[in-house]
């Protein structure tokens, strides 16, 4: 905690030292942070480097603040739901719904071959109609994922205004079959979902679903993904996810990046794709809403020709997002400016901790993602190798910078390591594709 | 000869039975079919007359079951029945005659006397009566039941062939009203002496030349009857 | 009618009855059922249809759907800022929500964006680029380019749906010429099945039961399902009621619909077969019961004639029965008179001669209705035997004799009719007692009667005539005598007896004989008095004419 602390204060200050104020603190603003790992560049070699741009949202003034929800339950229930696992989707709607105010809207939908709309959208204080609604869910027959989500968007746009957090929460514990069914569809529905501002946050229910398309579908769409290994824990997740709503400070949130010549943009570090766009030297990234006081995150990898030694303005950022607290846009814009020298040693003392942690972390993602291709294609040892030193690569993080995050994230993939067999393995996996997508800062929290 | 009247009707079948027996049969009386049958069994008349409409068994029925007891049986319908199909029903099922109501005396008597000599024509060579037999001016033929007094030709009845054979038989000889009873006339029909010689009167008003002046049967008083 | 006349003839009336009944109940019956069939198969066809025309219904809410689509789209084409400056275009692009990808060509085709050519391109731009070659490679837009160009060049249409496949899925192209450039914007079909799937309906929740054992399936160009609604689950082999294919750009898509077996009308057909059924029970009960009352009327008559028939012989039976005791007693009595050789003024040989003589001739009497009653039925028959005609007249006169004598009537014989021939001898006898019984009533006193028979040869027949001195017949009334029920006096007060039948019967026995009764010119007796003369012609051999 200590050392933390420290870590954070001194990056503060390197920050403070080196960079154009990049701070803006506003009461009622996200928090953007922006910086190299290195606060210096080394002149006349290419080089490396990473930029990350931080993002905190900021504290919601109690009750009042909070934006209202407009939330479209999509809950399958196909055949694999019947039985505890329903009934444990009918709590969890209702814990969701115990965590709602008057105003806010809400609508549940449930598929199995079809699409039925058990409650079209309505206002949380008819709560007769809704818990009717909720009591009717009954499991059997395939999984329409596709027409579930899209029947779930079309429930939230009869309400859809910029001030309210329009989102779908999806429950699934299977496969789709019955539409639309891969990943990269799904993706494309989220994309597209995305540009009308509406997110799908997707919940996996045990081991039987597909984590790839549920990944893909939230990432794609802007929402988040959790992973739920017993139904036992709906009730409580949903309660604590919907709570979490309530609490989404910014959402269509944009970070755009505009590189220095001589600075080429490689890529963003484990981010979908999809939410990423390189053109030349801007970088548009695409982010997920921001709560409040919590932190995210974006790293860009970035190749330095050799240049001389100057004073560069690095990169312009500039991050907008829709602020629910005054339902308005926000912009903030900063710049980045770093020196670029021949000091060596100055260059070495100028490693920003939080950065490197950042970045190791995100290389992690991006190696943990790649060793689940080689787990998915046979190569068991191959991965398992990737996936020690993955881990070997955060512990010595962990150690080098004191870093609780890294500290536990090796101990996860150390696990993943030791679960690449068979059903282990499948559930491993569902494990992994979660942490990938969520934020390293809220690995305790189940954000919908 | 045994003669079977099957008749429900009582007048008539009493008044049959007088004739028949005036006519030398033995008459064996049954009142309905069933009782025709039975008596049949019992009796083994040699000929029957049945009428048609009788309870519990129609004459038709009876005619069958006897025909097939007796095939060679004659048999004799006696009906008020009278349309064409009623008699040839009656031939077909395989009987001689047949008599329509309401009938004569001397028609029943004609078909008897008729079917008798067919009877008689029937009958085992060695059973039979003589052809031809000379009674005095009369020749008598009692096969045929007739008897030729010159040219004319004389219908006898089965008593009187008997009469006239018995006589014939005794001819010269006395033949006393007892035996001429015994002889002629059933066991069941006991005349008197009165109906004995009626009839030999009536017999002789057909054979005799002159029935006033009797040259064939003459009488003797007090004892009996003889042919010369 | 003989036994089996009237058998064959019930037989035919019963077949035709039944042929009645059961003919037009199979007509109508087979009739029906195609009928009903073809009405199921008709109102399948029409339910079919219903679903057909729904699904079209719902392309046609897909088409509007589209066409909202591309009105968008056309401003979205038509408000790209004309400049080659990627970055600008992008930009523009990404403001766009419905797409974020285009091509952009100019009017000779020539690719202007993305900048594959001399700028930078994006990797998502790229791949766009590379599943899209065929279309801006392959000069797809190549024409369409020059729709609407400055020169004028051609005519057609100025937009429209480009559809291709890559990678295994479908993609949408949306192209648009303003006479300058062609844009093609890309339109994922995710971005359109959402789009439609969200107006689509879903499954209705109805309370407690299925809402309806239907579904409608909508499936793209490669046959899978993209979104259904409606709660039946078809099984594995069932075809869809109705499937139509859907309009551009989805030409390759379908909808197809699934309904139960009891959607379309075979309830109805159920139904309608019960109907009909029904209604064919109803009419083979109507014509039943036609045909039963037809076969009634018919058997009453018959069962009315049998009664009646039955009856006469019920009647004569019960008739004859009494009258041949009556009459054999008389006999009886009248023989052991003789027998007893009484005196012959004995007033008891006259009461018997009364006897036997009523006695015979409501015997006649008797024999005479029945024949009548026989006559009306044309249930006459002959029977010829080999008799001596003489033999049978000769009887006939002594029956009638004792009446005869009664009625002071002398009668004369001419007899030569003494050969064996084969004719009736009871109808010979009947007619004769027949014509005897009139001269007994109707010659006078102290008059006489003549017969005489004759053998004719070629053919052979029997003549016989009857002549007696009675009041005789006009010339006029020659047949009507003949009339039954026809008296010359139908006044009781004549004291004319008799019922009028006699010389009916006499003469239809005559005709079945193949012969006639004629009343004919009579000679002038010797007291040159004329009465009737009776003439009675038969064949006397079997002949045709001959009923039997």
């Amino acid at each position: 905690m200590h050392s933390r602390f420290k870590t954070v204060i001194a990056s503060l200050l390197t920050l403070a030292a080196y960079a154009v104020p990049s701070l803006s603190a506003h009461a009622q603003q996200v928090r953007v942070e922006t910086s190299l790992d290195h606060s210096v560049l080394l002149a006349n070699q290419k080089q490396t480097a990473y930029l990350r741009i931080a993002l905190t949202g900021f504290d919601l003034p109690g009750e009042r603040g909070r934006a209202p929800l407009n939330v479209a339950i999509v809950i399958d229930k196909s055949g694999s739901m019947q039985g505890a696992k329903i009934e444990q989707a009918k709590a969890a709607a209702r814990a969701a719904l115990s965590q709602l105010r008057d105003d806010d809207i809400v609508a549940i939908v449930a598929y199995d071959d079809t699409v039925e709309v058990l409650v079209p959208a309505t206002k949380a204080s008819d709560r007769a109609t809704i818990e009717r609604g909720i009591a009717r869910l009954s499991a059997g027959g395939m999984t329409a994922l596709f027409g579930g989500v899209v029947k779930g968007a079309t429930e939230v746009r009869k309400f859809m205004t910029r001030d309210r957090v329009n989102r779908v929460v999806l429950l699934s514990d299977g496969a789709a079959n019955v539409g639309p069914a891969s990943a990269g569809e799904l993706g494309q529905l989220g994309r597209t979902l995305r540009k009308e501002g509406i997110a799908v946050t997707t919940i996996g229910l045990g081991l039987g679903y597909n984590e790839d398309l549920m990944v893909q579908l939230a990432q794609a769409s802007g929402g988040q993904h959790v992973f739920i290994e017993h139904e036992r824990q709906l009730a409580q997740i949903f309660k604590e996810g919907f709570g979490n709503l309530a609490s989404i400070v910014a959402k269509e949130v944009v970070v755009k990046m505009r590189l220095a010549e001589g600075l080429r943009p490689v890529k963003v570090l484990g981010r979908a794709a999809e939410s990423i766009d390189i053109v030349g030297q801007e970088v548009t990234v695409q982010m997920q809403a921001l709560y409040a006081r919590q932190l995210d995150d974006l790293v860009l990898e970035i190749e330095v020709r050799p240049m001389s030694p100057q004073n560069l303005q690095v990169a312009t950022v500039d991050v907008s997002y829709h602020n629910v607290a005054t339902n308005a846009g926000d912009k903030v814009s900063m710049a980045l400016r770093a020196d670029v020298t021949d000091d060596r040693e100055r260059w070495s003392k100028s490693e920003v901790p939080a950065v490197r942690v950042a970045v190791i972390e995100r290389i992690a993602n991006e190696k943990s993602r790649q060793a689940i291709e080689l787990r998915d294609q046979g190569h068991v040892e191959e991965a398992k190798r990737m996936m020690e030193d993955n881990a070997k690569a955060l512990q010595d993080g962990a150690s080098r910078y004191g870093s609780d995050t890294l500290d536990f994230l090796a101990k996860e993939y150390n696990l993943d390591a030791d679960n690449l067999e068979g059903e282990q393995w499948n559930r491993q996996r569902k494990v992994i594709q979660r942490r990938n997508v969520q934020s390293p800062y809220q690995l305790d929290k189940n954000n919908f | 000869m045994k003669v079977l009247i099957a008749e429900d009707d009582e007048g008539i079948r009493l008044g049959l039975k007088e004739v028949l027996e005036g006519e030398g049969y033995t008459v064996i009386e049954a009142a309905d079919g069933q009782e025709a049958v039975e008596k049949f069994k019992s009796a083994d008349p040699e000929l029957a007359l049945l009428d048609i409409m009788m309870p519990k068994m129609n004459g038709y029925d009876v005619c069958k079951v006897l025909l097939a007891l007796k095939p060679s049986l004659p048999v004799i319908f006696v009906s008020a029945k009278s349309e064409e199909i009623d008699r040839v029903v009656g031939l077909e099922l395989g009987a001689d005659d047949f008599i329509s109501k309401p009938f004569g005396v001397r028609e029943v008597v004609a078909r008897m006397r008729a079917v008798t000599r067919r009877i008689f024509k029937s009958q085992a060579p060695d059973r039979r009566e003589p052809e031809m037999v000379q009674v005095g001016h009369l020749s008598v033929y009692p096969q045929e039941l007739r008897a030729k007094k010159g040219d004319e030709l004389i219908d006898l009845s089965l008593r009187d062939v008997r009469i006239l054979l018995l006589l014939q038989r005794e001819q010269g000889r006395v033949v006393s009203r007892e035996m001429l009873f015994n002889e002629c006339w059933d066991m069941q029909y006991l005349p008197n002496s009165r109906t004995i010689d009626q009839h030999i009167s009536k017999l002789r008003k057909r054979v005799e030349i002159d029935a006033n002046e009797p040259t064939l049967i003459t009488t003797v008083h007090g004892v009996g009857y003889r042919i010369e | 009618m003989s036994v089996g006349a009237a058998l064959s003839s019930s037989l035919r009336l019963g077949s035709l009855l039944a042929a009645m009944v059961v003919v037009p109940l199979v007509a109508v019956g087979f009739v029906g059922w195609r009928l009903v069939g073809d009405q199921q198969e008709l109102a399948r066809h029409e339910v079919e249809r219903g679903f057909a025309e729904r699904l079209k219904s719902l392309d046609q809410a897909v088409q509007t759907i589209v066409r909202g689509y591309e009105r968008d789209l056309a401003r979205y084409a038509s408000e790209l800022p004309r400049t080659t400056d990627p970055q600008i275009l992008r930009e523009a692009l990404a403001r766009q929500p419905r797409t974020s990808l285009a091509l952009i060509l100019d009017y000779k085709g020539r690719l202007l964006f993305p900048p594959l050519f001399g700028g930078i391109v994006s990797q998502r731009e790229l791949a766009f680029l590379d599943r899209t070659r065929p279309v801006w490679e392959g000069g797809l837009l190549e024409s369409a380019a020059l729709v609407g160009a400055l020169d004028g060049k051609s005519s057609g249409p100025d937009r429209g749906w480009i559809a291709y496949f890559h990678g295994g899925g479908q993609h949408f192209l949306w192209w648009f010429a303003d006479g300058q450039r062609v844009i093609a914007l890309e339109v994922s079909s995710i971005d359109l099945m959402t789009e439609l799937v969200s107006q689509l309906p879903d499954t209705p929740v109805v309370e407690g039961k299925e809402s309806s054992d239907e579904r409608t399936v909508l499936a793209d160009a490669t046959g899978r399902i993209v979104y259904q609604w409606g709660s039946r689950v078809p099984t594995a082999s069932e075809k869809p009621k109705a499937a139509v294919a859907m309009s551009e750009p989805l030409e390759s898509w379908t909808l197809r619909h699934f309904a139960a077996e009891s959607a379309l009308p075979g309830a109805i057909a159920g139904t309608l077969r019960t109907a009909l059924v029904g209604g064919l029970a109803g009419l083979g009960l109507a014509l039943g019961a036609g045909a039963w009352l037809i076969w009634r009327a018919r058997t009453r008559e018959s069962r009315l004639a049998a009664q009646r028939v039955s009856f006469v012989n019920q009647v004569s039976h019960e008739l004859k029965t009494p009258l041949t005791s009556i009459r054999m007693y008389a006999d009886l009595l009248k023989s052991a008179h003789e027998d007893a050789e009484v005196d012959d003024a004995d007033p008891a040989a006259r009461h018997l001669a009364v006897i036997t003589r009523e006695s015979d001739r409501l015997s006649r009497l008797i024999k005479n209705v029945l024949t009548f009653a026989r006559g009306q039925e044309n249930r006459l028959a002959i029977s010829r035997r080999l008799v001596v005609p003489d033999e049978v007249v000769l009887a006939t006169l002594a029956t009638h004799r004792p009446a005869l004598e009664q009625a002071k009537i002398e009668v004369a014989t001419d007899l030569q009719a003494s050969d064996k021939v084969m004719v009736d001898p009871d109808a010979v006898e009947q007619i004769l007692s027949n014509l005897l019984s009139n001269v007994e009533k109707y010659a006078r006193a102290g008059g006489h009667v003549a017969v005489t028979t004759r053998l004719l040869t070629g053919p052979r027949r029997l003549v016989m005539q009857v002549a007696d001195c009675g009041p005789g017949i006009p010339h006029a009334l020659r047949e009507l005598v003949f009339e039954p029920f026809w008296r010359a006096s139908d006044k009781l007060s004549d004291g004319v007896t008799g019922t009028g039948i006699g010389l009916d019967i006499a003469r239809r026995l005559a005709r079945l004989h193949g012969g006639d009764l004629v009343v004919v010119q009579g000679a002038v007796d010797a007291q040159q008095q004329t009465g009737a003369t009776f003439e009675l012609v038969v064949a006397a051999e079997p002949g045709p004419k001959d009923v039997s």
